[in-house]
């Protein structure tokens, strides 16, 4: 119902400038999003990119959680990254784009470059919280159970985790793939959706424009939940067999009452 | 079996004194319950026992080296999971020996579901189970193990903790004269700073 109000807004303002290099409208940005799908770049394009920001940003998120683990035992660790990380939360992703371009000469990593450096600090910084986050007063019935690292991870951290990385992971995604693109966009490595906004640039394609950042929406959402897929099995394969979760024992038979 | 000795402990919290020079002998495979008004150091006589409070002098030596079940003030059952979960991460148990115990303590809860829907008396049976069952343990403490049970589930509670804590020393604390016969255990007067007991 709303989108369908807003749909008739940028209808209406593409009517009113009645020049498509300015305002496309939602009828010939639908038609430009199918021609674009249909060129024969467009596969490798979007997979090139999809695989450039998706590997930054599990390997960002694979050394953050290593490295965030470290920090949470070693107040040392913490304090020698904390210049670092400020720094790299400071720095303008024109900058690092451009630095990449120059280490990188001109390589298709680039986009997984940005897209490291963007989500790294971010989650870093949110496993050294849910770290901190665990209960510390199952953290000591843990050391008097001599509970193993593995059921210490289990049932105490990943818990007090998921939630931290849940809520930044959905920021880390959507910064991800903003400053993937815009690298891609300054550097334009070859058979990329970056290059390919470029071209649209140079052109003045405006249509082209916008059935790109529709795809980069789209490709960004289908990641997102990708990702949180990852996370939903995680949680549940931290359970046994026949676990019944909140939501699904709420209309179960189970009313616990005072005692 | 381990003995438990204390000689000289003493403890205070900034100025109020909890214990000066507590001296006790606890025999290796008996059971004690300590008793007394609150703020006689009955939860932290405990604590010191298991190292997680230090004394102000004193010490507490084992005959052997210790290993404690424990049943804390709160349940400290880890939330989000079920009472399977929960007393298999301490306890170690096969599943069906796990659903077994839990069906004997707990008939009238779900294992499955999370504890945090559980009624309090159900959560502490949990306790009290992941507290009896963890393998290798010689010492149980038990911290006011009762707390939340109707009278049935404490009279079943305190025959099933006998059974199991058979051999062990065990050490729990209570406010109520009666859970001195439920556990068989003999009873230890704690008294406050004024000699209050």
């Amino acid at each position: 119902m709303f989108v369908c109000f807003w749909l008739l807004i940028w209808q209406l303002a593409a009517a009113w400038t009645d020049n498509s290099i300015i305002l496309t409208g939602p009828l010939e940005t639908l038609r430009s999003f199918a021609a674009v799908s249909r060129e024969p770049q467009f596969l490798l394009s979007v997979l090139r990119t999809l695989a450039g920001i998706a590997a930054g940003f599990f390997l960002a998120v694979l050394l953050a959680l290593v490295l965030g683990l470290i920090a949470y035992r070693s107040p040392f660790f913490r304090q020698l990254l904390a210049p670092l990380l400020t720094l790299l939360k400071a720095i303008p992703v024109a900058s690092f784009a451009i630095l990449a371009i120059i280490w990188l000469r001109g390589s298709n990593r680039l986009s997984s470059f940005v897209s490291f450096v963007v989500v790294f600090p971010m989650v870093f910084q949110n496993t050294v919280s849910g770290f901190d986050a665990a209960d510390g007063k199952l953290l000591e019935m843990a050391s008097l159970f001599q509970l193993s690292a593995f059921k210490k991870l289990r049932f105490i951290y990943i818990p007090a985790l998921l939630p931290y990385l849940r809520t930044c992971f959905k920021t880390a995604l959507g910064m991800a793939w903003r400053s993937g693109v815009a690298a891609e966009l300054i550097g334009q490595p070859r058979g990329t959706i970056g290059s390919a906004l470029y071209q649209a640039k140079i052109f003045l394609d405006t249509p082209a424009v916008f059935a790109w950042t529709i795809w980069i929406i789209l490709l960004s959402r289908a990641f997102e939940a990708l990702v949180m897929l990852l996370l939903e099995l995680l949680e549940r394969s931290l359970h046994e067999p026949g676990f019944q979760r909140k939501e699904e024992s709420d209309g179960g038979h189970h009313h616990p009452g005072a005692e | 079996m381990a003995d438990i000795i204390i000689r000289g402990l003493s403890k205070s919290f900034g100025e109020k004194h909890v214990f000066r020079a507590l001296s006790l002998d606890f025999a290796s495979g008996k059971r004690y319950l300590l008793m007394g008004p609150s703020g006689s150091g009955k939860t932290t006589l405990l604590r010191m026992i298991m190292g997680l409070e230090k004394s102000d002098g004193g010490s507490i030596s084992f005959s052997e080296t210790p290993a404690f079940g424990v049943v804390f003030q709160e349940d400290r059952l880890c939330p989000g999971f079920s009472a399977l979960e929960n007393l298999r991460m301490g306890a170690s148990l096969g599943r069906e020996e796990a659903l077994d115990a839990l069906a004997r303590l707990m008939p009238d809860g779900d294992p499955h579901i999370p504890v945090e829907k559980l009624s309090g008396g159900q959560r502490r049976r949990v306790a009290i189970l992941r507290a009896a069952l963890a393998p290798g343990r010689n010492i149980l403490i038990l911290d006011e193990p009762f707390s939340g049970l109707d009278d049935e589930s404490r009279r079943r509670a305190g025959a099933w903790l006998k059974e199991h804590a058979a051999g062990k020393t065990v050490l729990a604390v209570s406010h109520l004269e009666e859970d001195a016969p439920l556990l068989e255990a003999e009873p230890v007067m704690l008294f406050d700073e004024k000699g209050e007991g």
